[in-house]
């Protein structure tokens, strides 16, 4: 029952160390998801339908477009299908590597900050961007992210100095996530 | 609740990746370099994207001078220069290029909150084929000394730390910014430390020794008369057959003096700091605490006593909790995969849990609670091979009654350890712990301490610690 019970809730938790191998070549200052929020057209739970690498339209690069499917809208407005934009990808067996950037895998059930530039959608702060949800049978939905790259932030002087996450719930439960979205705006963020 | 999450936060955000202090970035398992052989190659400073928060030729010299930064340790071969400027964009990656510029727009890509980004083309080899950097120019108001204002951000402090990026590095987390408050930003990141010289040395390596600062060499190492701990030639990649090599990632076997440390209150993880971090020379360390105990036997009501401790060798380890009294006192062993090595129960039987697999060396995370009974001293050991501390030899310290199995003679003692598995007969060895004739542990209390080793256990490792020590679950009591 107990091994039962840890195999559940692993499954829960797993997430948390996911990508911890990684760190990244991007310089990033630390923003909270307050700010994030207020910065992003919306913040949407969606699934990941899938992803292509190809040829950037815009910059001598390659980008890789990746399809949602919006599930909700927790805040701001979003359509029900959304496609983003990221620089990067593997084309031609060359990778162009934005480490600190979000990865995603179709299927993938996530809660995004997105933003709209123009006609386009991007993370509104790369990794910082995307939070893996998964269902817990005790807690419901929990939102994981996993933060691997260089993050800074400002001490008190202006000097840019490591982020150091303080000891808070990095699992979010997205019932009470919902809520501090609410707040933020007078009319309340999720439809 | 509070109490779960804030553990699983404070596990989550302080396992590195490694107990390295370095990374390399990798592809498909291989380490990003340059190409092998030639490690020196050219950056080229763009004409065309530019800031006007610095004049041109202060950027250039900035960046020069990060760059060089990597290039000054004696150990490494690595070397780049500046080559001739170019109009060429740093998102192009479709040159040949390597091109250093800022941008303005910042791509939306990249977030209006990164400062900078390195983006590496390598193939799946991991040779880079080229990797531009581009600072943003939008967001950030590039400066040449302390910021004074909240928009501002030192050019050659990120510069440098691009740069190491730039040559195939990843983030360093060692001794990691989350128990380490050292980090002083501003523009002390201007120069790389000893870790960011063994890096480079590891992926460009040369026998050089020369330095003219310590931070040019291996950690630990001073820089004496321009030599890393004056040593002319220094590096040991010699013929000897010893492994004094500085390719050694996590230093040698886990030999040297036995270390005793106590415990520190607060340590139990509730605070930003409040765990006990350190590291040892890489001898077996006995930790000395004290624990204070649930009263129903199956809640860790009582104390956390969280270590983290970061051992520089590798070896075979064996892992064994002692206290007196009647206590029910557990602890947790965890990688930093968040895997269990190692369990016991108080209430098990069985005998030191033996980590099986060998230990990479780096970072471990040690979790004593007590279900039940009055506050309690204990001891833990962390015992390398060959054991010598704790008496008892190659348990397998499951139930199933039999010993030693076919692996696990590592050590010197003599005992029986044989291939044929049993080692329940009548001699008077003391191979198995699950009798307690006196040749075992010196476990009091009457209390077999453990029997579990389940490297295997993966995420659900986490969730036990989770599950038993944020109040969520029952305890299993025996």
């Amino acid at each position: 029952m107990l091994r039962h019970f840890i195999r559940t809730l692993g499954l829960g938790v797993a997430l948390l160390f996911v990508g911890l191998q990684t760190a990244s070549a991007t310089t990033s200052l630390y923003i909270s998801d307050t700010e994030q929020a207020q910065l992003s057209t919306a913040v949407v739970v969606a699934k990941i339908q899938g992803s292509e690498v190809l040829p950037h339209d815009r910059y001598d690069t390659v980008m890789t477009r990746t399809e949602l499917q919006i599930e909700e809208v927790l805040f701001g407005d979003a359509p029900s299908n959304v496609t983003i934009h990221q620089i990067g990808g593997t084309l031609g067996g060359q990778t162009v590597y934005v480490p600190g950037d979000a990865k995603f895998e179709r299927g993938e059930l996530c809660v995004l900050f997105l933003r709209k530039i123009e006609d386009r959608w991007f993370l509104t702060a790369m990794e910082q961007s995307k939070y893996l949800l998964t269902e817990n049978s005790k807690f419901g939905p929990l939102m994981t992210r996993t933060l691997s790259h260089s993050l800074v932030t400002r001490n008190d002087k202006g000097e840019l100095v490591n982020y150091e996450e303080p000891i808070r719930p990095p699992i979010k439960r997205l019932r009470v996530f919902r809520q501090q979205l609410s707040a933020l705006l007078p009319t309340g963020g999720a439809r | 609740m509070n109490r779960l999450l804030a553990l699983a936060a404070a596990l989550g955000l302080l396992l590195p990746s490694s107990a390295l202090a370095w990374n390399s970035m990798y592809s498909s398992g291989n380490p990003l370099s340059w190409p092998s052989g030639n490690p020196e190659t050219s950056w080229r400073l763009s004409s065309s994207y530019t800031t006007n928060d610095v004049a041109y030729s202060t950027v250039a010299n900035i960046m020069t001078d990060s760059m060089n930064e990597w290039a000054e340790p004696g150990c490494t071969s690595f070397n780049a220069t500046r080559g001739s400027d170019t109009s060429a964009s740093p998102y192009s990656t479709n040159d040949n290029n390597n091109t250093v510029g800022f941008l303005n727009p910042w791509p939306g890509e990249f977030g209006s909150s990164a400062l900078a980004v390195t983006t590496p083309v390598f193939y799946t080899n991991g040779e880079i084929i080229k990797a531009d950097m581009s600072f943003n120019n939008q967001h950030t108001n590039w400066v040449t000394s302390n910021p004074s204002n909240w928009n501002q951000s030192d050019l050659e402090a990120v510069a440098v730390h691009e740069f190491g990026h730039w040559i195939g590095f990843d983030h360093s987390t060692y001794p990691g910014s989350s128990l380490n408050p050292t980090y002083s930003g501003g523009t002390s990141e201007r120069t790389i430390t000893c870790d960011d010289t063994e890096g480079v040395c590891w992926k460009y390596s040369s026998s050089g020794t020369a330095c003219s600062a310590d931070y040019y060499c291996p950690c630990g190492e001073s820089c004496v008369d321009g030599y890393c701990d004056g040593v002319v030639v220094g590096d040991d990649d010699d013929a000897t057959g010893d492994d004094d090599d500085d390719d050694d990632t996590v230093g040698g076997a886990c030999e040297g003096d036995p270390e005793s440390y106590s415990e520190s209150e607060p340590n139990d993880w509730t605070g930003e700091q409040d765990v006990d971090y350190f590291t040892p020379g890489g001898g077996d360390v006995s930790i000395t605490g004290s624990i204070s105990c649930g009263n129903n036997g199956q809640e860790y009501t009582g104390d956390y006593d969280w270590y983290v401790v970061d051992f520089p060798c590798q070896s075979e380890g064996r892992f064994v909790l002692d206290w007196s009294g009647s206590a029910y006192v557990d602890y947790f062993l965890y990688d930093t995969n968040g895997q269990i090595v190692a369990q016991a129960y108080a209430g098990d039987s069985g005998g030191a849990p033996t980590y099986r697999e060998e230990y990479g060396g780096g970072r471990m995370f040690l979790l004593v609670v007590c279900a039940d009974g009055p506050t309690t001293n204990y001891q833990f050991t962390f015992d390398w091979t060959p054991f010598s501390a704790l008496g008892d030899d190659d348990d397998d310290d499951d139930a199933s009654g039999d010993d030693d199995d076919a692996a696990d003679d590592d050590d010197a003692t003599g005992d029986d350890d044989d291939a044929s598995g049993d080692d329940d007969d009548a001699s008077d060895d003391d191979d198995d712990d699950d009798d307690d004739d006196g040749g075992g542990t010196q476990r009091r209390g009457g209390c077999a301490c453990s029997s579990v080793v389940d490297s295997g256990t993966g995420p659900e490792g986490l969730a036990l610690l989770l599950a038993l020590a944020g109040l969520l679950g029952t305890r299993r009591r025996l």
